[in-house]
């Protein structure tokens, strides 16, 4: 059973709203965790890099695609 | 209380910097733990989209018509649930047309396919147990999540295991008949990388080294990222390379590690959707979505209309597969850069200090998942096994995997397998024309009994069975529940067996 602590209003700036549900302290959240380290991946770091590879095989993805539609080779589908 | 299902947020500005940094927006929207249920919903929309999909001669109707509407209701209501992925009862509703889709065309070959089967009876039992606890909705589908990651898990575990067992035998290893070189060639091409040793070799290491990676770390959380890095990219490139119908399979693994994933890195993924649906601030999330679904498809459709006049003559089928392929190239690409991106945020990952107790049901689903695909090995079928592509043979008493000298079966489906030479068929002629076309017994009563006029000459044990037909047949007739649970592929009695299902 997830065991919940409470849950809270946060007043934002402005007329934003954010609800938090809090949990017990090995499950935080993605917002909750982030706030601690707002900057993020830092630029040039090893996992920035790994994120523009997968940006870039995403990118080389489609180019191969469309060489290997079947449409384009002919072939049957096995 | 309830969470407010939407709330008024600012977009952020577009740029290259937000694949690092995550926006104000992302962080403001709060996710309950089932949320990773709705990232889950959209992954298992597409999955079930592109599996139903893959059945064109069922969609046109050449099944029946029951079987077409199953396909085309699982179909639109797959969409459906891409669109409103917070509809538990969309969800079941897909689960359970994809187990009726299944049932009616039993026996399915599918590997995928079958996975997918064991995940949605999976989630319908999860969710029709809480349904009858009688609980919040929201307590509900945070329960149902807790469940189904457990099952999911132990699926994509199941098909790594399998995925490096089957393969360990001497027609996988060898560069000149090997499905991971079958599978590197088209993918490669484009570069001229297609025909060199190192690649071809490399190909066939990577598989084995990919599927170790991803099964290791899909129980050592803080390496989980690892497994995602290694298992992502390589699904996502199989289906590029047109050799077969893979997306739905790779949407599958997809999907089922939405399910895996460290909650913290499904919650970023919901937070990241939010984020991207509130660029739109005056529709909807579901019309949104509908929108880019449309959307993708019919640019997918245009190009390959109009690529069509540079190359005529192509069936329905190449055309179809392509439209699907180049929706897979920018949504699986897409996914799979939102999902590492999601990953490496939120790494390290805390690690579990408690654990929930499950009831006994959810691991006995991919516990059967399990034992069934030892089939090959005891006798029993050898489709169905997730041995697809594994250049594995056990037929005839005789294997090519290196830990077996010959199978140990417990059943002799296999062990009565024949040698085609002849029919009134001309496929089944063009195939046995060389003396290497073989079926298994079982096989050859099911075809005969398809079409009475139909003879086959076989030779098998020894003996020579000239011009059978389902009159004359004195073999082993199948029952009911052999001819729905038991499929095999043809035999290839070639050495080293190449590359076929």
């Amino acid at each position: 059973m997830v065991i919940l602590n409470a849950i809270e209003l946060l007043p934002q700036s402005g007329a934003k709203l954010a609800v938090s549900l809090r949990l017990s302290p090995c499950h935080q959240m993605f917002g909750e965790r982030l706030e601690a380290r707002p900057e993020g991946i830092v630029n040039g770091s090893w996992k920035s890099w790994i994120i523009a590879a997968t940006a870039v095989l995403m990118l080389v993805g489609i180019f191969v695609a469309v060489f290997n539609l079947p449409i384009v080779t002919g072939d049957a589908p096995q | 209380m309830s969470v407010p299902s939407r709330a008024s947020f600012a977009p952020a500005p577009l740029n290259i910097s937000w694949l690092f940094r995550p926006t104000k927006t992302e962080v403001d929207v709060a996710a309950r733990p089932s949320d990773g249920l709705v990232v889950f919903s959209v992954m298992w929309g597409v999955a079930m989209m592109l599996s139903a999909a893959s059945h064109m001669h069922l969609l046109g109707g050449h099944s029946g018509m029951l079987l077409a509407t199953v396909t085309w209701s699982a179909l639109i209501a797959a969409g459906l649930l891409l669109m409103s992925p917070r509809k538990t009862t969309l969800l079941a509703l897909v689960a359970a047309l994809m187990i009726v889709q299944y049932a009616l065309r039993m026996p399915a070959s599918s590997n995928n396919q079958t996975i997918a089967l064991f995940m949605n009876i999976g989630l319908l039992t999860a969710l029709g147990s809480q349904a009858l606890r009688n609980r919040s909705s929201g307590g509900r589908r945070d329960a149902v999540y807790e469940q189904v990651r457990v099952i999911a898990r132990a699926l994509l575990a199941t098909m790594y295991f399998y995925g490096v067992f089957h393969k360990i035998n001497t027609g996988f290893l060898d560069p000149t008949t090997s499905c991971a070189t079958a599978l590197y060639e088209p993918l490669t091409r484009p570069f001229g990388l297609d025909e060199t040793l190192i690649g071809l070799y490399g190909a066939i290491v990577a598989t084995f080294v990919v599927e170790t990676i991803a099964i290791v770390c899909l129980y050592w959380r803080r390496f989980f990222w690892v497994g995602l890095l290694v298992s992502l990219p390589f699904h996502y490139v199989i289906p590029i390379s047109g050799f077969s119908w893979y997306m739905d399979f790779s949407s599958l693994v997809f999907a089922l590690y939405m399910l895996s994933v460290p909650r913290e890195v499904a919650s970023g993924l919901y937070s990241s959707g939010m984020a991207l649906v509130h660029r739109a601030p005056k529709l909807r999330a579901g019309i949104s979505a509908g929108l880019a679904l449309g959307a993708a498809l019919t640019v997918a459709a245009s190009i390959v209309i109009a690529l069509s006049n540079f190359f005529p003559g192509r069936g329905e089928q190449q055309l179809w597969h392509s439209v699907w392929l180049l929706f897979w190239a920018v949504f699986g690409g897409t996914a799979m850069v939102l999902i590492v991106r999601a990953a490496l945020l939120e790494q390290p990952y805390d690690e579990e200090t408690s654990r929930i107790s499950q009831p006994w049901w959810i691991y006995a689903i991919p516990t059967a998942l399990f034992v069934s695909c030892m089939s090959p090995y005891v006798g029993l079928k050898t489709e169905s096994s997730i041995a697809m592509f594994s250049n594995l043979h056990t037929e005839g008493g005789a294997t090519n995997h290196l830990l077996f000298s010959k199978p140990p079966y417990l059943f002799d489906y296999q062990a009565r397998a024949v040698r085609v030479l002849d029919s009134s068929s001309p496929a089944i002629r063009e195939l046995a024309k060389d003396g290497t076309y073989g079926l298994v017994e079982h096989d050859v009563a099911i075809r005969l009994s398809h079409n009475p006029k139909l003879w086959i000459t076989y030779e098998m044990n020894g003996r020579r069975y000239d011009r059978v037909t389902a009159a004359t047949f004195s073999g082993r007739r199948p029952n009911w529940v052999e001819r729905k649970l038991l499929d095999f592929k043809p035999i290839d009695w070639a050495r080293p067996k190449v590359c076929t299902h």
